[in-house]
C-alpha cells in the first residue's frame, strides 16, 4: 500500500507536469480530433486528464509498433554489425489508466526474464516513471472488474493519482523511483490525515465491487478441456482477420522479425504482428498448423485466458475494452468469456 | 548480459551438396573468435538462427556434435518461395553469416545413460538426429550406452542425406544401420518401404530402451504407434518438433502449442508431453 499520501489541486496538475519536464521527456495522453493518445508533450497543459481511455495502449511507449535491433553492413564476404544501443533517456508516463499499467507489469513477465532478458524493452522499462490516473468514470465497454482488478488497481504503476472532491488530487507512492518522483517535485501542500484517509477510502470503494471475477485457474483448465469442441465453431465466422483487437491489445505483444537492406547496407527490426493472420505460422513448406480463422481466433483467446495462466499465473486481459470497441464486426471478448463460463459442452 | 538478438558472425568453411535434387545442402560454419566456439555450448537436439544479412533469420538443427570442437554445422533444405534457405543456398564458402543461439532443449542424453538407443530418422529432418549419433559413436562416449539401431529412410536413394558417413557407420559393429527407400533405383539393395514397417519389421527391443524419431510429419506420425506396438512407452518416445519461429528465446508468441514454446520448452518433446497438448502442429 501506499506510504506516503500527497495532495495536488487540478490546476498544479499541469505545473507539475512543467516542473518534470526540465528532466524527463513526458509522455501523457494528448487529444487528438476526437480521440486520445499517448504522445510527448512540451507543456503540461497539453495533457488530458479526462480521456476515459486512449484509442492505443501504453505498450508502444515499451515495445515500439517497429524498433531496429542492430544495423549491419555487409562488404564482400564480410559483415559489420552495428549494435549501439539507442539512446534511451528517463521519462516519465502520466495518466496511464490502472489497466494499463497492469498491463505493463503483465508484459514484464515476458520480457525481463532472467535468461534472455529483452534489453531494449527493459532499457525503457528501467528508465520510465509511470503514473496512473485511477479512473473515476468508466466506459460501457470497461470490464477490469472482471478481471480482478479495479479502476485504482495499484500493479505497475510508481504513482497512483486518485481525484478527491472538489478538484484535488490525492498522489499515492507505491514504489521507489515513484518516491523519488515526488521528492524532486514542488508539490504545494502535504496531505493532511484526513487526505490520507480520503486516498484509502477511495481505493477501497474501487475495490468494492458486485461484480464477480473470473476465476482464471478454472478457466484456464476449461479452455484446455474444450480445445476440441463446438464452441468455437460460432465466433470467427465474421471475423475479418483485419488483427485490430490484437494491435490495440494492452498485452498483446507477439511479433516479427524481419531485414530491410538497400545496397548492403540495413537493419534487422522487430514489427508488431498478429495471430490473428494467416501468415503468422504457415510454415516454409507450405504446412501451416492454424491455417483458418476459426483456429485464429481461438488461439487468442486461449493465449490470453489459458496459456499465460500456465506460463505466467495470470490472464493476459486487463479489461481494458479497446478489442471491444474497435473490432469491425463486433466480436466481443465479454460474450465469449460468458458463454465460456456457462458452457457445458467438452 | 548479451543482447539474445545480436549473432555471432560466422564464416562458411565448407559447402556439400547432400542430395540428388541439390536443394539440400550442409554448411560447415567456423567461428570468427574461437572462444566464441566455447561459449556457444550446446548438446545435440538443439537448434540455432542462421541469418544471411538482409534476408533473414531460420531455425536450423545444429548438425554436429558439441564433440566437433572445431566447427559447426547445419543441413539445410532449400525451399522455392523460401527467402533465408534460399539465401543460404546462394551463399560461397568464405562468405560471412549469422549464428545465434544454441536455443532449445536437447535430446536427454541423461535419460538415454545405459539404455538400448533406437534412432529413427527421415528425409533432410535427419539433422539432429546425426547431431546425436555422432555424439553417441565418439570414443568417450560410446560405452556409456547400449545398443543403437539407426533406421533412415527416404523416398529415393538420391534423397538420403549424409551417404557417405552413414556407410562409415554400417561398417562398424557397435551401430545397427538400416536404410529404406519407397522408390528403390537398380543399384538399391536395402529395404524398402516406409519408415515405420521396416520399423516393426526390424522390431528392436524396448526393454531398457529409448526411441528418437524425427522426419518428415508423417513419417513421425506412423513411428509412434509403430514403436508403441514394439512395447515403448510414450514417455521413452521422443520426437523433435517444429514450428514457425522468429525470435527463438519465447518472447515473440509465434511458436506456441498450447502454453508450450518451441522454441524454448522444447523442440524435443516426448510422446507422453505431446499427448498432453492440443493437437495443433
Ligand atoms: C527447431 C527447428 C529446427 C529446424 N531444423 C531444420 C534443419 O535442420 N534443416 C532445414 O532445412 N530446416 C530446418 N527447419 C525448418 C526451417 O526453419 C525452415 O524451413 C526455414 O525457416 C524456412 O525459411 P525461409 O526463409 O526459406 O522460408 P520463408 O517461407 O520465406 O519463411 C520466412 C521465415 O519464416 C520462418 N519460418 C518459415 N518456415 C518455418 C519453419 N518450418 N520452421 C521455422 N520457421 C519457419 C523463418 O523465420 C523464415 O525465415 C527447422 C525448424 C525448426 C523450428
Ligand atoms: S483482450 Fe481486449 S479487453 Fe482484454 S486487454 Fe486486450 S484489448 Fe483490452
Ligand atoms: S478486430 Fe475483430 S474482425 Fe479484426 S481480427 Fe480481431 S476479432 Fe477479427
Ligand atoms: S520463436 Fe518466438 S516465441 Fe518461439
Amino acid at each position: 500500500m501506499s506510504n506516503e499520501i500527497r495532495i495536488i489541486s487540478r490546476e498544479d496538475l499541469p505545473k507539475w507536469l512543467d516542473q518534470m519536464l526540465g528532466t524527463f521527456t513526458v509522455v501523457a495522453p494528448t487529444r487528438q480530433d476526437d480521440y486520445t493518445n499517448f504522445g510527448v508533450i512540451t507543456s503540461g497543459n497539453q495533457a488530458d486528464f479526462d480521456a476515459v481511455n486512449t484509442r492505443m495502449s501504453p505498450k508502444q511507449i515499451f515495445f515500439p509498433k517497429t524498433e531496429r535491433l542492430f544495423g549491419f553492413a555487409t562488404d564482400r564476404q564480410q559483415v559489420k554489425l552495428d549494435d549501439t544501443p539507442q539512446q534511451i533517456t528517463p521519462q516519465v508516463l502520466f495518466g496511464v489508466r490502472p489497466c494499463d499499467a497492469r498491463s505493463i507489469a503483465m508484459l514484464d513477465k515476458v520480457f525481463d526474464t532472467d535468461v534472455y532478458r529483452d534489453q531494449q524493452y527493459v532499457s525503457r522499462r528501467k528508465a520510465t516513471t509511470i503514473v496512473s490516473l485511477a479512473c473515476k468514470q468508466l466506459a460501457p465497454s470497461c470490464f477490469c472488474t472482471r478481471l480482478g482488478s479495479n479502476p485504482a488497481d495499484m500493479a505497475g504503476s510508481d504513482l497512483l493519482i486518485i481525484e478527491l472532491p472538489e478538484d484535488r488530487f490525492a498522489i499515492g507512492t507505491l514504489t521507489p523511483k515513484g518516491a523519488d518522483l515526488l521528492t524532486a517535485a514542488d508539490l504545494p501542500a502535504q496531505a493532511t490525515a484526513q487526505d490520507a484517509q480520503a486516498f484509502d477510502k477511495a481505493v477501497r470503494i474501487a475495490q468494492d465491487t458486485t461484480v464477480k471475477p473470473i476465476d482464471s485457474d478454472k478457466l484456464a483448465a476449461k479452455l484446455a478441456r474444450i480445445f476440441d469442441s463446438a464452441f468455437w465453431d460460432r465466433w470467427h465466422d465474421r471475423c475479418l482477420g483485419c488483427g485490430t483487437c490484437t494491435y490495440l491489445c494492452p498485452t498483446c505483444h507477439c511479433f516479427d522479425i524481419a531485414d530491410e537492406a538497400k545496397n548492403n547496407t540495413g537493419q534487422r527490426v522487430r514489427n508488431w504482428d498478429s495471430c490473428m493472420f494467416d501468415l503468422f505460422t504457415l510454415h516454409a513448406s507450405g504446412h501451416n498448423p492454424r491455417p483458418s480463422q476459426r483456429q485464429h481466433l481461438r488461439q487468442r483467446v486461449m493465449h490470453k485466458f489459458s496459456y499465460t495462466v500456465d506460463r505466467y499465473g495470470q490472464a493476459f486481459c486487463v479489461g481494458c475494452g479497446r478489442c471491444v470497441n474497435r473490432c469491425p464486426v463486433n466480436i466481443d471478448i465479454r460474450e465469449i468469456l460468458d458463454e465460456l463460463e456457462d458452457y457445458q459442452g467438452g | 548480459m548479451a543482447d539474445p538478438y545480436l549473432p555471432y558472425t560466422v564464416t562458411i568453411r565448407k559447402i556439400t551438396i547432400e542430395n540428388a535434387a541439390k536443394d539440400i545442402k550442409t554448411f560447415e560454419l567456423v567461428f570468427a573468435d574461437p572462444a566464441q566456439r566455447q561459449q556457444f555450448d550446446f548438446m545435440p537436439g538443439q537448434f540455432a538462427q542462421l541469418s544471411v544479412f538482409g534476408a533473414g533469420e531460420s531455425p536450423i538443427g545444429i548438425a554436429s556434435s558439441p564433440l566437433d570442437a572445431n566447427h559447426i554445422s547445419f543441413t539445410v533444405k532449400k525451399y522455392p518461395t523460401g527467402v533465408v534457405t534460399t539465401a543460404l543456398h546462394n551463399c560461397q564458402p568464405h562468405q560471412t553469416i549469422g549464428l545465434r543461439g544454441p536455443f532449445g532443449n536437447h535430446y536427454p542424453l541423461l535419460d538415454m545413460l545405459g539404455k538400448d538407443i533406437v534412432i529413427v530418422g527421415g528425409g533432410f529432418a535427419v539433422t539432429t538426429l546425426r547431431a546425436t549419433i555422432r555424439y553417441l559413436l565418439h570414443e568417450s562416449k560410446r560405452s556409456d550406452f547400449g545398443k543403437i539401431t539407426f533406421f533412415y529412410g527416404a523416398r529415393t536413394p538420391g534423397e538420403l542425406v549424409y551417404r557417405e558417413e552413414i556407410s562409415t557407420w554400417a561398417a562398424r559393429s557397435d551401430i545397427e544401420v538400416h536404410l529404406t527407400v519407397d522408390h528403390p533405383d537398380e543399384s538399391w539393395t536395402q529395404h524398402t518401404g516406409v519408415v515405420p514397417a521396416v520399423v516393426t519389421k526390424i522390431a528392436p527391443a524396448s526393454s531398457n530402451s529409448i526411441a528418437l524419431v524425427c522426419g518428415p510429419p508423417i513419417m513421425v506420425k506412423y513411428s509412434i504407434p509403430a514403436l508403441k506396438d514394439l512395447g515403448f512407452a510414450p514417455e521413452r518416445i521422443i520426437t523433435s518438433l517444429e514450428m514457425r519461429m522468429k525470435c527463438g528465446i519465447g518472447k515473440c508468441g509465434r511458436c506456441n502449442i498450447g502454453s508450450k514454446y518451441v522454441c524454448i520448452d522444447g523442440p524435443v518433446f516426448s510422446v507422453a508431453e505431446l499427448e498432453r497438448l492440443p493437437q495443433e502442429f
